[in-house]
């Protein structure tokens, strides 16, 4: 019977045993699979504590491989692929990148295995990079909402770890608390009521889901309160740099919660009409704005018009592109090896990422 | 090594209302706006000190933030929220020692940096303050705040029928 590989002359995967799941795994897709277990010993653990679990797993997962020239190259700290993809490369020089398989069709993009493109792209550990959390958290939203029923089940083990991830990073830094929960949430409903293939794995995830809702709700906050009576607090901050601070919010929604938080700065969303006018005009053009403004609507007022409307645009720090030569799926801010100089790319919204994903 | 900007010291010491004398380079006093104007007028005193009426524990934590920043790069303002996680991945040290400051030393740094008009400093405190906020509910917010929930119930009711459509 032929090997069933790319080249039958290759030596196909490489597979770990794992004892927190009774099974193999493939080494090449380990930095992801250890943040899938999840016990109560390791509620603190923070995803510092995961990276440098998986560089000592790296290190001592080396293999020794050889080159067509019959040397051996293998070198400390480094993980050689024994896929297809034949390039050697350590933790601290590879670029995180994932080529896309494409058609002739020029309205299909391509595609790529899921598991294959959050580990090339390294998705687990870019949680932690404030540049990009928003956009992989946008991802995950848009798996877990409208995807998950279509997920196999080591697709849904490697989107569970992401969410992991990116509870783990919120908790350790008291960071978008509400959004990290609101995933878990969103996770744990859709797995309910729906046949997944396996119960126990289900209700495995399950339980995990529980221990990460209590993780966020037992964290300790940090809090910016202590103080005595001589110290300056937040609200005896001069109101201009109260102002500046609101305006310095993400979303309209921080801006929301803040209001509903305390009197103060409720009075200071609602008399700042230049905070909604910033917000109106970096998400509108002028000529939507100026169709739809009246003189008896305020800009806060306006804004949730125009929102309706039109929606609300994207935009994130960094956030993946794929070359136009070498269809090369990467980090914009990191660049990728690419043959041709100066390549043209183009931007992948979230939805479009997804989009090209194989759920396997 | 001279200091790279023009017309400015190697070091300079600046006297603290406290009485206490902090000492800082050629780059931190380029930083900021009132320090310049300030040793501008002392110009024709020889003199490598200036009082400025500023705590020291303030103005140590400010030295120490700036010192965990590239200076050399020229900062740009931001001009809003979505610059943020931009000046976040650029200064990743020094919002680690921000974030790491008392509250109340925090806020105090935030009031010196726009007393002295340091920009990037400013920037900086605005952005840690905001991510104390952001992606937060109410509750959370004013946990993390120590803020006392003050309304009545009636406010709170008045409170949801004007938001009622804020969605």
């Amino acid at each position: 019977m032929p090997f069933m590989g790319k080249d039958w002359r290759a030596p196909g995967e490489t597979w770990i045993r794992v004892h927190h799941t009774a099974g193999w795994e493939q080494i090449k897709l380990r930095p992801i699979q250890l943040s899938s277990s999840l016990d109560s010993s390791s509620s603190s653990a923070s995803v510092l504590d995961l990276q440098s679990r998986f560089k000592r797993h790296s290190s001592s997962a080396s293999l020794c491989s050889n080159g067509d020239d019959g040397t051996s190259s293998s070198t400390t700290g480094s993980v050689t692929r024994s896929d297809s993809d034949e390039s050697v490369y350590e933790d601290d020089d590879w670029i995180p990148h994932c080529f896309v398989k494409t058609t002739r069709s020029k309205e299909f993009i391509g595609c790529t295995s899921m598991s294959e493109a959050f580990h090339r792209l390294d998705i687990a550990r870019a949680v932690v990079d404030v540049r990009r959390f928003n956009y992989i958290c946008k991802v995950v939203q848009i798996l877990v909402e409208e995807k998950l029923r279509n997920l196999s089940a080591t697709a849904r083990r490697h989107l569970f770890a992401i969410i992991q991830a990116i509870v783990m990073h919120s908790v350790d830094q008291d960071v978008h608390v509400s959004t990290a929960r609101d995933l878990v949430n969103r996770f744990g409903t859709g797995l309910e009521g729906h046949v997944y293939g396996s119960p126990q794995i289900v209700t495995r995830q399950l339980d995990t889901v529980s221990s990460l809702l209590d993780m966020i709700s037992d964290r300790q906050p940090k809090p910016l309160h202590d103080s005595s009576e001589d110290s300056v607090t937040f609200l005896d901050l001069p109101r201009e740099v109260i102002v500046q601070v609101l305006r310095k919010l993400p979303d309209h929604t921080s801006l929301l919660e803040a209001a509903k938080a305390h009197e103060a700065l409720d009075a200071l969303v609602e008399r700042e009409s230049r905070m909604w006018e910033k917000l109106n005009q970096f998400h509108f053009t002028q000529e939507q704005i100026n169709k739809h403004r009246t003189e008896s609507l305020t800009g806060r007022k306006l804004f949730f018009q125009l929102k309706k409307y039109y929606g609300l645009k994207e935009h994130y720090a960094d956030l993946i592109h794929i070359c136009c030569h070498c269809k090369a799926l990467f980090w914009k801010d990191h660049g990728h090896p690419c043959v041709g100089t100066d390549a043209p790319s183009v931007r992948v919204t979230p939805q479009q990422f997804v989009d090209m994903l194989l759920f396997l | 090594m001279a200091s790279i900007i023009a017309n400015l010291p190697e070091t300079l010491k600046i006297r603290t209302s406290e009485n206490e004398v902090v000492e800082v380079t050629g780059k931190l006093i380029n930083e900021s706006l009132v320090i310049k104007e300030l040793f501008d007028k002392n110009g024709d005193i020889k003199s490598d000190e200036i009082t400025i009426e500023v705590k020291s524990k303030e103005l140590k934590n400010a030295v120490k933030v700036l010192e965990l920043c590239d200076l050399e790069k020229p900062h740009v303002s931001m001009s809003g929220y979505l610059d943020l996680a931009t000046l976040k991945g650029a200064n990743l040290e020094a919002l680690e020692f921000l974030n790491s400051i008392p509250g109340d030393d925090m806020a105090a740094l935030c009031n010196l940096s726009f007393t002295l008009e340091l920009a990037r400093l400013s920037d900086l405190c605005l952005a840690t303050i905001a991510g104390f906020i952001a992606g937060k509910n109410v509750i959370e917010i004013r946990e993390a705040f120590g803020l006392k929930n003050d309304y009545t119930e009636e406010e709170e009711a008045e409170f949801r029928k004007r938001h009622e459509f804020d969605v």
